[in-house]
């Protein structure tokens, strides 16, 4: 008897594992539409602040059952999340993605197809190109630009008062003799940077080479070529070294811009100057008001005067999942945060770029945002390939400025990265 | 020494033969016979819904063409070998391999040797302080790894890091305040390993102590009494004595430390250059940040393989020096 109770318990037991098993593997794909919206925003935008509530305000007035939440993620390894998550039976219905990360998206199948509805986005047709041009896949369009960003250098103006510069720098080598006089001002300070720059800063690296005229790809047919190794690249890569070496301290040559935070740095009074996107300026008032209230801004300048270097297109797009249930829902939420009057006030709160230069407040402009629109006229767009979001997610251009400001061989460096780019860009995995 | 399973009795040529059973009893007897596959049934049901499942799909994985859109298409080509032949013709491969060898060693060879000298540590010390120091060993195994090396980065951070400050204050190294460990490669593996070592400690030096309080003290009396010292004591008692379970613990380390992905994301990525990647590092970029997830299965079989062959010449070779009994 005893024998058959035992016999009964592992019998239950083994059924009770595999009903649980088979659990596991059943999963169903619902299309039924829903009444909850799930949004993924980045740190740094808008759904990141406060003033997302007028946009689920405006929504609501249209859909007064749906529930919308808006959930914050961190921009490390977005693409890897971004990937999994949008190939789940249950997606995020939008998601914020960066906007040289949206090509690996639109080329993969990840966003559900938007050209219909182009039209019926607000002044679509002068969306900013350096945010449109990613948003399309074989001229179909799979996003929508959600805020532009540039970055601008914000000083101390104390410590240029103590150092007797009365202006900010109006070339590079003004910027360079600026950093050696601010250098011998504040000897007291150890590990002082006249310019904090984190070694692995590669957005502020590229403009060294874009002044130089470099470009990082040429494509025909479809085919990229990398170019680091072009003459006027590697005179920028130079360039680079030089000025990363001479303006920041020698621990900053390996690091990026979050471990140390250049933040901290820059309000511990630790550096003159550090190179900001507009959130930062926000970040720095946290820690330390005063200093925050004492800062100015410039245009990080050129070689020539009057010709600052051209920055990096940057900013975001918003995208809905190919497997959301809710597309239409999805596409009104969309509108409106692209439309005029959320973007006015994104810009006036957290200052970044509309995606029309149209929809930029026409007073009360905070100094940080002139700028930054003005910084953006002069830009260049990085490779829009899907490639170059591999290159972001293994953090690739950030080793490599790193490793050219710590003394690499730079043409040696520049061929290797050729090779390694060109195989990034060109990479076909999986069916296309 | 210790005697695994029982030797079965020698047969003799001729059975005795068996009386006639009634119907009851035969039953009995194949309910008996039957019983230990019952009793395993559970744990291997188990062990092919956790682990048997992904390894087979990683295994389909490993020979597809699988891309981004496959995730959305579920389109996959049928490719055969070449993902391992890419894998093995690159020497990115061959690179990350070796390093992770040394990384391995390093940290098996120092985890052994630590634990062992803390697991006799705790033998010798008085009652409270073994109480703390079991309690301090405790708390560090059940620190969660991620944790552990955010704020092992923060220590060792240049300009706020603590240990960096520490450093420069014992005046030794001269300053080190803004010394920026993870720009060099060795440095950052340093760094790593000693991580691992630190967070894996707990569980040898207790594994070794629990192993050391069951060799009978009369053992080290006679010997004390032929006039042994302290080392041929360790030499010739707890260390053949411990032989089967220090085995089985190098065992499970290589294989931890080879698999060891957290340190390794969380405090370089496998940078500066690529000097930090080890195999768990290379399987997941190829997979997860250049999105070929074939390529990446490709890997993570390999080292699969890799850690069986070593597991299995390991195993035979305790066998051959009588270390295991079967």
């Amino acid at each position: 008897m005893k024998r058959w109770k035992t016999v009964g318990v592992i019998g239950t037991v083994s059924a009770a594992l595999l009903s649980l098993a088979a659990c596991g593997g059943a999963g169903s794909s619902g299309s039924a539409p829903t009444n909850d919206l799930t949004v993924w925003m980045m740190t740094g935008g808008p759904g990141d602040n406060k003033i997302i509530d007028d946009v689920t305000k405006e929504f609501a007035k249209k859909h007064p059952d749906v529930k919308v939440k808006v959930e914050v993620q961190q921009w490390d390894n977005i693409v890897t999340k971004l990937t999994t998550a949008l190939a789940s039976d249950d997606p995020p219905d939008i998601v914020e993605m960066g906007n040289t990360q949206t090509p690996m998206l639109t080329a993969s199948g990840a966003l559900a197809e938007l050209t219909a509805d182009k039209a019926d986005f607000e002044s679509s047709d002068k969306w900013l190109a350096g945010l449109a041009g990613p948003s399309t896949f074989q001229d179909k369009l799979y996003a929508a630009p959600l805020y532009g960003g540039t970055k601008v250098v914000m000083y101390n103006k104390k410590m240029f008062a103590a150092a007797g510069i009365d202006k900010p720098p109006a070339t590079v080598d003004e910027l360079l003799a600026d950093c050696a006089t601010l250098q011998r001002a504040h000897t007291s300070i150890p590990n002082f940077s006249p310019l904090y720059m984190p070694g692995q800063y590669w957005f502020a690296g590229m403009p060294f080479l874009f002044g130089k005229g470099g470009t990082i790809a040429t494509e025909s047919d479809g085919k990229w070529t990398a170019t680091m190794s072009s003459a006027e690249n590697q005179a920028g890569l130079a360039e680079w070294k030089k000025f990363q070496n001479a303006c920041s301290t020698k621990s900053s040559i390996g690091a990026n811009t979050d471990s140390p935070d250049q933040d901290q740095i820059f309000a511990d009074q630790k550096a003159a100057m550090i190179y900001v996107k507009a959130w930062e300026a926000g970040a720095v008032a946290e820690i330390n008001p005063q200093v925050a209230k004492d800062a100015g801004y410039f245009i990080m300048p050129g070689y020539q005067s009057g010709s600052p270097l051209p920055v990096i297109v940057a900013g975001s797009t918003i995208g809905v999942a190919q497997n959301s249930p809710n597309k239409e829902m999805a596409v009104d939420w969309l509108k409106i945060i692209t439309g005029k009057t959320f973007q006015q006030t994104m810009s006036k709160t957290i200052h970044q770029l509309p995606v029309v230069t149209d929809f930029l407040p026409t007073q009360g402009m905070p100094e940080i945002l002139k700028l930054g629109a003005q910084a953006a006229t002069v830009s260049r767009s990085l490779p829009s390939t899907p490639g170059e979001a591999t290159l972001e997610t293994e953090s690739y251009n950030e080793q490599f400025f790193s490793k050219i400001a710590k003394g690499s061989d730079i043409a040696d460096a520049a061929q290797e990265y050729d090779k390694h780019a060109t195989e990034a860009f060109n990479a076909q995995s999986g069916p296309r | 020494m210790t005697s695994l399973t029982q030797a079965p009795e020698p047969r003799t040529a001729t059975p005795p033969p068996t009386p006639p059973r009634t119907g009851q009893e035969v039953r009995a007897h194949r309910i008996a016979r039957l019983t230990p596959y019952g009793l395993i049934v559970p744990s291997v049901i188990a062990f092919v819904a956790v682990l048997g499942y992904p390894l087979v799909r990683l295994a389909w994985l490993s020979v597809q063409d699988f891309g981004p859109r496959s995730l959305f298409t579920g389109e996959a080509p049928f490719v055969g070998i070449d993902n391992f032949t890419r894998v093995l013709g690159d020497s990115d491969f061959w690179f990350t391999l070796l390093r992770t060898l040394v990384v391995s060693v390093g940290c098996v060879g120092s985890l052994m040797i630590i634990g062992f000298l803390l697991a006799s540590l705790l033998r010798q010390v008085s009652g409270w302080a073994r109480v703390m120091l079991s309690v301090c060993l405790v708390l560090v195994w059940a620190m969660p790894m991620v944790s552990a090396a955010m704020i092992w980065r923060w220590l060792f951070e240049p300009q706020y890091g603590v240990l960096n400050w520490v450093i420069s204050q014992l005046g030794i190294f001269g300053d080190f305040s803004a010394h920026d460990w993870f720009s060099s490669p060795r440095q950052a593996l340093f760094l790593i390993i000693a991580l691992i070592v630190w967070k894996g400690l707990p569980f040898v030096a207790l594994t070794l102590y629990a192993a050391m309080g069951q060799i009978p003290d009369d053992l080290y009396e006679a010997a004390g009494l032929d006039g042994a010292g302290r080392w041929s004591m360790a030499r010739h008692i707890t260390l053949p004595i411990l032989g089967p379970v220090l085995a089985v613990l190098v065992l499970l380390e290589v294989i931890w430390s080879v698999n060891s992905f957290t340190p390794f994301w969380v405090l370089t990525q496998g940078g500066p250059d690529g000097g930090t990647t080890t195999l768990g590092v290379y399987s997941y970029l190829e997979a997860f940040t250049r999105n070929d997830y074939g390529g990446g299965a490709a890997i993570a079989i390999l080292t699969v393989v890799l850690l069986a062959a070593l597991a299995v010449l390991y195993v035979r070779r305790l066998f051959a020096q009588g270390e295991v009994e079967a």
